[in-house]
């Protein structure tokens, strides 16, 4: 290795995620001279909310300038995807123009601490690299909550969230498609797909309606967030309008289909049944933090009763229970793309201060990030309590998959809790549950939510999966790779916050 | 199924159409399939395009693409004898995609499974 490559993977700052949050985080502490290195999963910047933005897909080759997007395929594209995808244009330009080593297509697998610093550990075209710095900011974004339904692992099943990246990404869209489940993106996502000439034939929604608790959540920031209130409405109407069927209060939903998904079977209000054939199935239920590099850190994590998620704790400046470990954006808790960016910056000023870099005159910015995260804060309580996840109002049911990667149902969970398991990682000993490629991502809260119910325990002391490195499927090749690298000083050690571990 | 709309088969800057298709189009083959795909288009979209939604075999289950952000795993195909996300991975031309067929842990399951090459065709 050469002295440059060397000098090239130490870091005063590492963010992780290119999303609102890590774009911001990375730019701001660019502008105060630190090094920064940006490492991102994806081939462009701008997480999954501006994904595909910086080239805006097939669609254009727009130097980043909204006003260039006049002829008519422009518009179409502006017509299509919302007027909001297209804001994250300046940060996205920003970044472009900054002096950030960003990184592109790197797998993060295992971020430990090496003395005072953090090391962060990567694969890239099937070959890794370790990297450290003094500080990290985790911008790790969120992902769609699981929605374990029966027939969701049926091919032709994909997440409202993966319908959207399909339109942003290549312009793609099918019609002949039902929509489950609850959630703004899921109504956004509708009118994206009526805009697009592909009315779903159905919207089957499980949430249930305004009603006291979501009003009074709203009530001390309705001012600030009169806009996407109107903006829900007008979406609200748009479904409407376009004559797509709603079913609403549904319950039993079961996606039929034998080795692909060919139609969904619902109870809805008034407990009448429906059966509606299709060929695409879109499932939403609300968003969650991606929780996976803080978990594997094992950081202080905390249930919240609103979301019902598990977050990690930080303070007002973004910092984890380790000092040198910032979680910024959707990653501490859902704050939705514009508060990301300001918690980004939030995050990045409170790390840059602790580097040393004089950050006074930024202080009045600083009440300003912290006054906006905290009204997204509330916003997104008022949204929870609208939209609350289907695992609260409705059991999953026995037969059903809970553990996609290694096919463990419902049922086997609780026989689990039958035999006396009190929390996540005995199912794992017992089921291989969560312990397939995707790590227990989507089915770890399900499991949580399962054994809670079964034991009759508060959720809040269910506790979560152990997470261990690596974070993500590695080959013995890429570990080989690491050899390459300069060996570290000392043994690398994980943060020692106590956890439970026998659980 | 799913079709390419007409702002993404244009670009937004000039009113021409995106510069000669036959330059963006590549083939390349999914279970022996020819498939068409733009340069650029991850195998993901590409199979889904031709309407290919079953991707491989999990423990007797069908698996098919499902979140497309890189988290579920689902989509996973075998490349040159290496298993890789679809939705992560780009199509290039002449590529050989086959399905991931895997079985599950069970004792009593057969130590492989012969997968059916006419049964992708949907």
């Amino acid at each position: 290795m050469t002295a440059n490559a060397a000098a090239d993977s130490s870091f005063e700052l590492i963010v992780i995620g290119a999303g609102p949050a890590g774009m911001a985080a990375a730019t701001t502490a660019a502008d105060f001279g630190c090094s920064v290195c940006l490492l991102d999963e994806q081939p462009t910047a701008g997480g999954q909310i501006y994904r595909s933005l910086s080239r805006a897909g097939p669609t254009n080759r727009v130097n980043g300038d909204s006003g260039a997007w006049k002829n008519t395929a422009g518009k179409q594209a502006i017509e299509i995807l919302g007027k909001a995808y297209f804001s994250g244009l300046p940060l996205i330009e920003k970044l472009s123009a900054a002096n950030v080593h960003t990184v592109h297509g790197a797998c993060v697998w295992h971020v430990g601490l090496n003395g005072e610093d953090g090391v962060v550990t990567y694969s890239r075209q099937q070959h890794a690299s370790r990297i450290s710095g003094r500080h990290i900011i985790i911008a790790s974004g969120a992902m769609e909550r699981p929605m374990p339904l029966p027939g969701w692992t049926l091919p032709g099943v994909l997440t409202a969230g993966a319908g959207q990246i399909l339109l942003k990404t290549d312009g793609l869209a099918t019609d002949n498609s039902v929509l489950i489940g609850t959630g703004p993106l899921l109504y956004y996502f509708a009118t994206q797909l009526i805009r697009s000439g592909c009315k779903p034939k159905a919207l089957i929604d499980t949430g249930n309606g305004v009603n006291r608790t979501a009003i009074r959540e709203l009530l001390p920031v309705a001012l600030h967030y009169y806009r996407p209130l109107l903006t829900g409405l007008s979406m609200l109407s748009q479904i409407k309008r376009a004559g797509v069927n709603c079913y609403s209060g549904a319950s039993a939903i079961e996606i039929l289909g034998d080795s692909r998904a060919s139609g969904v079977r619902c109870h809805y209000t008034g407990g009448k049944q429906i059966n509606i054939d299709c060929d695409f199935v879109f499932m939403h239920d609300g968003v969650i933090p991606n929780t996976h590099i803080s978990r594997s850190l094992q950081l202080r994590h905390q249930w919240n009763s609103v979301h019902h998620y598990h977050e990690p704790a930080i303070n007002d400046g973004a910092v984890s229970s380790q000092s040198n470990i910032s979680i910024a954006g959707d990653g501490s808790g859902i704050i939705g793309a514009e508060a990301s960016a300001q918690h980004g910056k939030l995050a990045s000023l409170t790390a840059l201060k602790s580097l040393g870099y004089d950050t006074e005159g930024q202080s009045k910015n600083r009440q300003r990030q912290i006054n906006a995260v905290g009204r997204a804060r509330q916003f997104q309580r008022f949204l929870a309590r609208l939209y609350p996840p289907l695992i609260t109002t409705e059991p999953v049911a026995d037969n059903t998959i809970v553990c996609r990667c290694e096919q463990v149902t419902a049922a086997e969970i609780k026989r689990c809790v039958e035999l006396g398991c009190t929390g996540p990682n005995q199912t794992k000993a017992y089921t291989r549950c969560g312990m397939g490629p995707c790590q227990g991502r989507y089915c770890g809260l399900t499991v949580a939510n399962i054994i809670a119910r079964e034991s009759n325990l508060p959720a809040e002391t269910i506790g979560t999966f152990r997470v261990r490195s690596p974070l993500k499927p590695v080959t013995i090749a890429e570990l080989a790779s690491l050899a390459d690298t300069p060996p570290t000083h000392t043994q690398m050690t994980t943060a020692t916050h106590t956890n439970d571990d026998s659980r | 199924m799913f079709k390419r709309l007409h702002f993404a088969n244009q670009s937004v800057q000039t009113t021409e159409p995106q510069s000669g298709t036959a330059d963006d189009e590549i083939t390349f083959s999914f279970n022996q399939q020819v498939v068409t795909a733009r340069r650029g288009d991850t195998v993901a979209t590409a199979l889904l395009l031709n309407n290919i939604i079953r991707f491989g075999q999990r423990g007797g289950i069908d698996k098919g693409p499902f979140c497309l952000m890189g988290a579920c795993y689902e989509c996973l195909v075998q490349v040159n004898g290496r298993s890789q996300q679809a939705c992560m991975l780009e199509a290039v031309q002449d590529m050989q995609v086959m399905p991931l067929i895997l079985c599950n842990h069970d004792a009593d399951s057969p130590a492989t499974t012969e997968h059916d090459p006419d049964d992708n065709s949907q």
